[in-house]
């Protein structure tokens, strides 16, 4: 698969997290959570829990695995809009999870990994 | 996939081991060190990373987790590397875990997978020993100073591949350092180029010294410009007797923590000689810092602290010495940790009797006042002298004397008369923890220097007399004990007593 730019490639990779998010049982109740201060990928719920994801793709690991890009700053990015989105939304009862989707697509194999409660 | 192996932290010349634990887990690629990792330590984190991708194996990008434990006491000092890089090694299952436990690991890392010499092998080597470990891995390059311990296997590792051949197939690391260097078992011939047979005259000063040589004492010189005080100390070293196996060990411990020993220069087997300059700050002479290292007073353990112009220095420096001298020890406290330095040395000191330094002398006159004389004196306090067992006065030679062409005794035959004293004492004092007259005390004083009554008459007389101290009234008695370990007779006699008196005279100088 060709992609014209790194932000449609961004894009691919986070629509197959979502598959693979649901093919796992989770449910997703958003996408691309924007606000001024960020995004969040996907947010997802299952058994009782609600869970942030961070999808990152990469098309190989010389600078890294793609789980490795995701540092302090973003953490306390997706932290930040992550008590936006609760602060608006009533999920009082379930539990919270920050979670990193990692995938990397090397035009013959894709490699998804999940890292749950990473941070 | 967890790893638990053995490194060793120092608490001055002490150390205790550490458990290095090391925990790889799936989770977001982390690498972090905790309990209390100083700066050293911490940023071993980026030279174990390089160095084992650069040795050819793979850095896990997994979640790793280091705990040094006990948790509470600071770890200082880049040393920790290697039994990081091997924690992480182990916990892939490249080294088998079963093994490694039973060696201390130390060394630093280079980004290329070398390990690098580090500070306070001997100590290291000496924990392990003590804690029934089977050996010790550590850089090849600090291979000498472990050869010191014996009974203990050392394992000198040049990168970090050698290790993991050690531990993967238990193969002999062929690193050429891995036979035991003999140390040099007789001491090498010394080869002074300073001797007491070019000193003229001063005979008077020369028995003094050998007396402190002899005993260890404490001495102090005071005389005009020129005299020769510094000759006279400069060649203290060439009578001083050879070290012990025991004494060699200690010296030793204290220049491993400095990092002063190195391959090309080899062990010191001669006792210390230190001059340190009058400028020298508190920290530097007694040992400081954050992290306490010794000063030059351990420097000097088992060896000679010569102290220069002893009025120069500044006076709460000086008092500092007076607890080490008495202790032959000096702990230092500072808030992270109390440690604790051994310091015996034979104190020697110079000084000049005023400010112009022609007080009492034949030749020329002095034109100090006498209040300026006082002044000068008072910067050795009275505590201080009292630590003196000898205080030499030196007057300047007549010219029939400097003109004389007639040489001194050479240093090597004083340097025999020292040795069998030496050995006396060791004999006398075999089952003592002590190993020379100058460490005698209380009981033992009592014991070992048992008087005639007619001598204790005369002690008794001069102590009234010259209003000395009860410490002075000590002092006497080792130093008359000494004399009488050179002149090799069981008992002191009156004479040897005498000649110890005599040497306490600055107490009966102005006052």
């Amino acid at each position: 698969m060709e992609f014209k730019s790194n932000i449609e490639f961004g894009r691919w990779g986070e629509e197959k997290a979502k598959f693979y998010v649901k093919e796992n049982g989770y449910k997703i109740i958003e996408e691309n959570f924007r606000i001024s201060r960020g995004e969040i990928d996907l947010i997802a719920e299952k058994e009782n829990t609600i869970i942030f994801i961070e999808v990152k793709t990469r098309k190989n690991s010389f600078f890294g695995p793609p789980q490795s890009a995701v540092n302090c700053k973003k953490q306390n990015k997706i932290k930040k809009v992550a008590r936006y989105f609760l602060v608006n939304n009533n999920y009082k009862d379930y539990k919270k999870r920050f979670d990193v989707i990692a995938i990397i697509y090397n035009k013959k194999n894709i490699n998804i990994e999940h890292y749950k409660n990473s941070f | 996939m967890l790893a638990v192996l053995k490194s060793c932290s120092l608490l001055g010349i002490k150390g205790f081991i550490i458990r290095v634990e090391v925990d790889i887990n799936r989770g977001l690629p982390a690498f972090d060190i905790v309990g209390l990792p100083d700066t050293a330590v911490r940023e071993s984190r980026e030279r174990v990373k390089s160095a084992i991708k650069n040795s050819g194996y793979e850095f896990p990008v997994k979640r790793i987790t280091i705990n040094l434990a006990p948790a509470d006491i600071k770890k200082i000092g880049p040393h920790f590397d290697l039994a990081i890089a091997s924690g992480i090694l182990a916990a892939q299952n490249i080294i088998s875990v079963n093994k490694i436990d039973d060696y201390l690991i130390a060394g630093e890392l280079s980004l290329n997978g070398d390990v690098q010499q580090v500070k306070g092998i001997l100590p290291m080597v000496l924990t392990a020993r003590k804690n029934n470990l089977k050996g010790i891995v550590l850089p090849a390059q600090n291979c000498l100073e472990a050869s010191l311990v014996e009974n203990i296997k050392i394992i000198p590792v040049k990168k970090i591949t050698d290790l993991i051949n050690f531990f993967k197939n238990d193969q002999k690391i062929t690193t050429g350092n891995s036979k035991k260097k003999k140390l040099p078992a007789k001491e090498k011939l010394r080869n002074y180029k300073l001797d007491f047979s070019e000193i003229k005259g001063q005979y008077e000063a020369k028995r003094a010294i050998e007396v402190a040589a002899a005993g260890g004492h404490n001495l102090l010189m005071m005389g005009p410009p020129g005299v020769g005080k510094t000759m006279l100390a400069k060649r203290i070293p060439t009578i001083l007797p050879p070290l012990l196996k025991k004494e060699q060990l200690e010296i030793s411990r204290i220049q491993s923590i400095l990092g002063k020993i190195s391959l090309a220069d080899g062990l010191q087997n001669q006792r210390p000689f230190r001059t340190p300059h009058h400028s020298i700050t508190a920290a530097s002479m007694i040992g400081g810092g954050r992290i306490p290292t010794p000063g030059e007073i351990s420097l000097a353990h088992k060896g000679v602290l010569f102290l220069d112009e002893i009025s120069e220095y500044r006076r709460e420096v000086l008092e500092l010495l007076r607890q080490p001298l008495e202790e032959k020890r000096i702990t230092i406290s500072r808030s992270t940790m109390t440690v604790d330095f051994p310091a015996e040395f034979i104190l020697i000191a110079s000084s000049n009797p005023c400010p112009c330094g022609y007080y009492g002398d034949e030749r020329r006159a002095c034109h100090c006042t006498i209040n300026r004389v006082r002044r000068y004196r008072n910067k050795i306090s009275g505590p201080l002298l009292d630590r003196f067992d000898i205080q030499l006065g030196l007057s300047s030679l007549s010219l029939d004397e400097l003109t004389e062409y007639k040489k001194g005794e050479e240093s090597k035959f004083i340097r025999e008369r020292v040795i069998a004293a030496h050995r006396i004492q060791q004999l006398r004092y075999k089952s003592e923890d002590f190993i020379n007259n100058a460490q005698l005390s209380g009981e033992n004083l009592l014991f070992y220097c048992k008087l005639e009554k007619s001598d204790t008459f005369l002690l008794k007389k001069a102590v009234e007399e010259l209003g000395l101290s009860a410490r002075a009234y000590d002092r006497i008695l080792r130093v008359a004990r000494t004399i009488s370990d050179l002149e090799g007779t069981e008992n002191i006699e009156s004479d040897h007593l005498a000649e110890a008196i005599q040497y306490r005279r600055m107490e009966r100088e102005i006052s």
